[in-house]
C-alpha cells in the first residue's frame, strides 16, 4: 500500500496519514486529496522571496515532487524577505536551490526534492518543466516570466505568475487554453528596470500573502480541477486584496497564435544579468568544477575569497574583478556589463583551472 | 476494532494500519459512531485502492467491514 510521490513504502499507511491527519479532515481535501497532492509534481522557478515561501507551503502540504531552480546564492540581504533561510546558510555560501532543498527535506522527508543550481534561460527551460504538472514563478523579472509563459503554453503546463514589490503584489493562475496568459494581460513586455528586490525593496508580509494566494489557487486546481481566472491585486499596506477578471485575447501572440519567439533565442556564453551590473558566463562544454578545491590553486592571478562544494568567490586579475564560480562551471562576473571582457576573463580562468585538474569534463 | 466514542481521525489511521497487516482477502471490522470517520475510511479505501468496504448503519453507530485487497 503506497502512494506515488515519495511516500516511503516502509512507512505504514496510517503513519503516513498521521502527518496529514488534520488536513484530511477538511471536506475539500480528505484522503483522496492527500493522495492527489502526493502525486503532484511541481517546479518552482526562482527560490528567493516568493519561491521559498511556496516551497515551504508545498512541502508541508505533502506535494510529492518539488523541483527547485535558482542560479543564485544566499546573501544576508535576502534574510528579511525570504522564508526558510538562515544566517548559517549565508555563512556557508549556499546556493538558494540547495539551501531551500535542505530545509524543506527537514520539514518533510517523504517528498522528493530536486534542486537545480542553474539560470532559467531559453536553452534549458523546457527541460526544467517538461516532467512536472505545475510551474510556480519565483522570479524577479519580466524577461524570465515571458519565457516561462511561452514554455508553459507550448508544453501545456499550468503556471502561476507572482509579482511582488514594496507592499504590493499580483498573482495570476494561468492554464493554457483555459485562461488568459501573461501576454494576454500585457501584450507588450514591460522593460525590466532593475531587480525589484534591490531597487524597490519588498515587505515580507506581501510575499507571504501573494505566495499563499498562489498556492491556494493551485490547491483548488489539484483537488477540484477548479480554475481561477482572476488577477489578484494585493495591497498589504492597506490589507486589501482585489480581483480583476482577465479575458483571453484571440490575437495573443503566445496563447492565441502559438508563436514562441523567446524560446527560439539561444543564449550565448555570456549575457548581462537582467537588472544588475553582472555578466553571467557559461562554460564552453558541460563540466563539473570542484569549487571546494580552489583554495589549493597556486596562481598570482587568482585569490580565493571563499569556497564551498557548490560555489566559490574569487578575485582575479590583480583584484580588479570579482566573480562567483559555481560547480557547474557557470560564473557571475560582478560589477560589469561588458560581456566580451567578462568572457575573456572567464576563459583565461577556465583554462588555468583545467590545467590544474580542477575541471572535470562531462562525457 | 471498536472505536465508538472516539473522535476522528485517530480511528481511521489505526484501522488503516491494522488493515495493512492483513493478508489479501482477510477482513477487518470497525465500529464507529463518527460519520467523519466513515467518510474518510470510504475515501481512503477507494482513492488508495486498498480493498473493499461495506458500511452498515446500526442503532447509533456504524459497522464497517474492510476487506484487504
Amino acid at each position: 500500500m503506497n502512494v506515488r510521490g515519495g511516500y516511503a513504502p516502509k512507512t505504514k499507511i496510517g503513519q503516513f496519514l498521521e502527518r496529514y491527519s488534520r488536513l484530511m479532515l477538511i471536506k475539500e481535501i480528505g484522503i483522496s486529496g492527500i493522495k492527489k497532492l502526493a502525486d503532484t509534481r511541481v517546479a518552482i522557478l526562482g527560490c528567493g522571496a516568493t519561491g521559498s515561501v511556496i516551497a515551504e507551503l508545498l512541502a508541508r502540504l505533502g506535494v510529492g515532487f518539488i523541483r527547485l531552480v535558482d542560479r543564485d546564492f544566499i546573501e544576508i540581504s535576502n534574510l528579511p524577505r525570504t522564508h526558510l533561510y538562515t544566517e548559517n546558510d549565508v555563512k556557508l555560501n549556499l546556493p538558494k536551490a540547495i539551501a531551500c532543498a535542505n530545509h524543506i527535506k527537514e520539514i518533510n522527508s517523504d517528498i522528493e526534492v530536486d534542486p537545480r543550481v542553474t539560470s532559467i534561460i531559453s536553452n534549458n527551460i523546457e527541460d526544467l518543466i517538461k516532467d512536472v504538472d505545475i510551474v510556480f514563478d519565483g522570479t524577479d523579472n519580466f524577461s524570465t516570466r515571458y519565457l516561462i509563459n511561452e514554455a508553459s503554453i507550448k508544453l501545456n503546463k499550468p503556471w502561476v505568475l507572482i509579482g511582488v514589490e514594496r507592499w504590493y503584489g499580483n498573482v495570476k493562475f494561468i492554464v493554457p487554453e483555459k485562461t488568459a496568459c501573461l501576454r494576454c494581460l500585457l501584450p507588450i513586455p514591460p522593460r525590466d528596470v532593475g531587480n525589484a528586490c534591490d531597487i524597490l525593496g519588498i515587505v515580507n508580509t506581501t510575499v507571504s500573502l501573494a505566495a499563499s494566494i498562489a498556492v491556494s489557487e493551485v490547491l483548488k486546481y489539484i483537488l477540484k480541477n477548479e480554475i481561477g481566472d482572476s488577477l489578484y491585486v494585493i495591497d498589504s499596506y492597506r490589507n486589501e486584496v482585489s480581483k480583476i477578471r482577465v479575458s483571453r485575447r484571440n490575437d495573443c501572440v503566445t496563447c492565441g497564435q502559438h508563436r514562441f519567439e523567446l524560446l527560439k533565442v539561444r543564449v550565448g556564453r555570456a549575457r548581462a544579468v537582467c537588472g544588475s551590473r553582472q555578466v553571467e558566463v557559461f562554460p564552453p562544454k558541460p563540466v563539473t568544477i570542484s569549487t571546494k578545491d580552489l583554495s589549493r590553486i597556486r596562481s598570482d592571478e587568482i585569490h580565493v575569497v571563499n569556497a564551498t562544494e557548490y560555489v566559490a568567490r574569487l578575485n582575479v586579475a590583480d583584484g580588479s574583478a570579482e566573480l562567483v564560480l559555481f560547480n557547474d562551471g557557470r560564473a557571475i562576473v560582478l560589477e560589469t556589463l561588458d560581456e566580451e571582457a567578462a568572457l575573456r576573463m572567464y576563459d583565461k580562468l577556465f583554462n588555468l583551472l583545467a590545467k590544474q585538474g580542477i575541471v572535470q569534463f562531462k562525457t | 476494532m471498536d472505536f465508538k466514542g472516539h473522535g476522528c481521525p485517530d480511528p481511521v489511521i489505526k484501522s488503516l494500519d491494522r488493515l495493512a497487516e492483513l493478508k489479501p482477502g482477510e477482513t477487518l471490522i470497525v465500529l464507529t459512531d463518527s460519520e467523519k470517520c466513515v467518510e474518510l475510511l470510504e475515501d481512503a479505501i477507494t482513492s488508495l485502492d486498498l480493498g473493499r468496504i461495506s458500511i452498515v448503519k446500526l442503532s447509533g453507530y456504524y459497522k464497517i467491514i474492510l476487506e484487504r485487497k
